[in-house]
């Protein structure tokens, strides 16, 4: 069972946090305070942490700081009612992995702890990426469901290579956002899903089963 | 920036001082000179009536076969050969001395008369005024006696000379007065350019001090408490904002996830269309807040710091390829004219990125169906321009100006879910922060947003 240390200072938030992620299969520890979190973090091992970024005794910058400087590099996702990009440099730059804008989508957060969690176990350089019958060829850049081949656009390449390299799992509209065009804001509007609506046209003829779920008020998910 | 026109050396206190000062001594030298020469006149025409009835009754009392003597003596003792002797028959035929011809009309009463050479048509070769006095002698002849007012001439001379001497010293004393205003006025421009700056949002900028304590560096020492106490209640602000951020969207926060628990409860789909409804209400708060709250932010922001040169051009490609798909669906033409040269910015390419892609929204959102969009990049007089523009309704003439004030909702829009409201208000927080210029214009339903990244503007707002 994948271990999750949950420091945030706000009790209701926190509960919230760890019902939604008990329904994703985590384990996970509260700490309400920084200090907690701290010794919590260090004397067990944890498969990621989630961290706020305001708490009331140690700022959680320094949390980050400070376990990363000791020696622990266990995935870290801040979390913060501050949306400015210097923010998010700055909580990324002191050693978080991701970080996230209060107020988030219980969703969101587990989707990006599982995508996290991915990244963390070593992709072996693949060429291909498989689900089901989808396949993408990393060096020919074609995909093929079934025996049907399927010719992509440079920006539905890069769309589907990261719904695949993070299937059954639900990415949001902003991460999707973030890893196909490299902007981290939330675009507000619906281009990500007419992007979306028309890769799935592409991927998922009439004739196939569907690949491509819309997840109500969070995302996407394939396969 | 420290240039100085001349036309703003004119308007210095120190230059009106100089010019009032100038002025009233003008005035003082003038009129001095002026009651000398008056009095000075007066007195040198009583002198000379006395002299000339003195010697008239002199010349009287001699007999008349000693006056043509008298004369000579007189004219030969009269070093500066100003004195004019005459004794003409009762014709007016020059008899002896050293006057030509009698004045015209002159009047023979003992009583001394100013003859002006002009008025008496060119008598005697004299260009000064002259003194006369006449009489009639027993034996009919006419005795002349006069005297040239040189000494007044000379005295004119000397006063206009003096008035000259003053022009000088108004002359030095104007150039010394601009001079001097030179220094206050370059110090007024840095003055300028660091409170354009603080305009622009530099809020952290001092006035510029000499530390001389003078009437400049006394109102920069106030306006710069004043900066001190604005910044300290904007940061109070920032602090609140913030504050207000993590008090208010968490309970919103927990609204939603609530929600979101008791739609996965729900069996029945009127009741869970209720929540759905009811969710999606939540998430317009919270988008609009944060909308809100990122205007805050990026007004506020120590972006600045972070500048750097971005090429424009991949950033449009960008909005492009984002675009690209909904103009089809919308079917409308999404067209964009890029130069062959790199165009480049001083600023930060996250935020011209999320500047440009809500123009490009706002008029894909807008566009008429079958309409078009275009996207133009092009320099014009050394300015980097980003031209959105779109076919469809327009945007009334009196709202234009509001549209991209911060919070301006359109009564248009304000019940509608799409509008031009937050998201312009970002395009002009982002373009307020570079020191750019944002422009909407709007006519026969084709509306044109133009962003002006001129970083020379930039530069002399001090960005």
């Amino acid at each position: 069972m994948t271990r999750v240390l949950t420091i945030e200072d706000d009790e209701i938030t926190a509960k919230e946090i760890m019902a939604e992620l008990s329904t994703h299969g985590f384990e996970v520890t509260w700490a309400a305070t920084g200090r907690d979190g701290l010794a919590q973090a260090s004397s067990q091992p944890f498969d990621v942490i989630t961290l706020d970024r305001m708490l009331p005794d140690i700022d959680g910058l320094e949390v980050v700081t400070f376990l990363r400087a000791s020696g622990i590099d266990t995935p870290i996702l801040m979390i913060s009612a501050l949306s400015d990009v210097d923010e998010r440099i700055r909580g990324l730059r002191a050693g978080g992995d991701d970080y996230l804008t209060k107020p988030f989508v219980p969703d969101e957060m587990a989707a990006r702890l599982e995508v996290m969690l991915r990244r963390r176990k070593p992709a072996a350089s693949q060429s291909k990426l498989k689900v089901q019958d989808l396949e993408l060829d990393l060096i020919a850049r074609i995909a093929h469901r079934g025996t049907q081949k399927i010719r992509l656009s440079p920006t539905e390449f890069r769309l589907l290579e990261y719904l695949m390299r993070n299937s059954s799992q639900v990415v949001t509209r902003t991460m999707i956002f973030e890893a196909v065009w490299g902007y981290s804001f939330d675009p507000g509007t619906n281009v990500v899903d007419v992007h979306v609506t028309g890769l799935r046209r592409k991927i998922d003829p009439e004739e196939f089963p569907p690949l491509l779920r819309t997840v109500r008020g969070a995302g996407y998910v394939l396969g | 920036m420290s240039s100085v026109r001349l036309s703003d050396t004119w308007r210095t206190t120190t230059f009106r001082l100089v010019l009032l000062y100038g002025g009233m001594f003008t005035i003082g030298v003038v009129t001095l000179l002026a009651v000398i020469y008056f009095h000075t006149q007066d007195f040198i025409d009583q002198q000379t009536a006395y002299v000339l009835k003195a010697e008239l009754r002199n010349y009287l009392a001699t007999p008349p076969d000693k006056i043509s003597d008298s004369f000579n003596i007189d004219i030969q003792r009269d070093s500066r050969h100003i004195e004019i002797y005459g004794l003409f028959s009762d014709t007016g035929v020059r008899l002896t001395g050293n006057a030509e011809k009698l004045p015209r009309g002159f009047a023979l009463d003992s009583e001394p008369h100013l003859i002006r050479p002009r008025s008496s048509d060119s008598w005697l070769t004299l260009r000064t005024d002259v003194w006369g006095v006449g009489a009639r002698l027993p034996d009919q002849h006419i005795l002349f006696l006069g005297r040239q007012q040189v000494q007044l001439d000379e005295i004119r001379q000397i006063i206009i000379r003096a008035l000259g001497g003053a022009v000088l010293v108004i002359l030095v004393g104007t150039a010394l007065g601009i001079a001097s205003s030179i220094r206050p006025i370059q110090r007024l421009r840095k003055i300028q350019g660091v409170s354009q700056s603080i305009i622009q949002g530099n809020i952290d900028l001092r006035l510029p001090m000499t530390g001389n304590q003078d009437e400049l560096d006394l109102l920069a020492k106030i306006v710069n408490k004043m900066l001190d106490e604005i910044a300290q209640r904007m940061n109070d602000i920032k602090g609140a904002a913030d504050s207000v951020a993590h008090d208010l969207r968490t309970p919103l926060t927990h609204l939603r996830t609530r929600l979101n628990r008791l739609l996965s409860l729900l069996n029945a789909p009127d009741q869970q269309q209720l929540v759905e409804e009811a969710i999606d209400e939540v998430d317009t708060v919270l988008s609009r807040f944060r909308a809100l709250l990122r205007i805050a932010e990026i007004s506020g922001s120590m972006r600045r710091a972070m500048f750097k040169q971005v090429a424009i051009q991949p950033l449009l490609e960008n909005i492009k390829d984002i675009y690209t798909p909904l103009a089809e669906e919308k079917n409308v033409a999404l067209l964009f004219d890029l130069p062959e040269v790199e165009l480049t910015v001083m600023g930060d390419g996250d935020l011209l990125f999320e500047a440009v892609m809500n123009l490009v929204d706002n008029a894909v959102k807008f566009a008429s169906q079958n309409g078009y969009v275009t996207a133009r990049l092009f320099e014009k007089s050394g300015v980097c321009h980003i031209e959105i523009e779109n076919n469809g309704q327009g945007i009334p003439e009196d709202e234009l100006k509001m549209v991209i004030l911060p919070f301006y909702r359109s009564e248009l829009n304000r019940h509608q879910s799409e509008g031009y409201g937050v998201g312009l208000s970002i395009v002009n927080a982002i373009v307020n922060l570079h020191g750019f210029r944002l422009s909407l214009q709007s006519a026969n339903g084709v509306t044109r947003a133009i962003i002006e990244c001129s970083n020379r503007l930039a530069s002399e707002n001090g960005v």
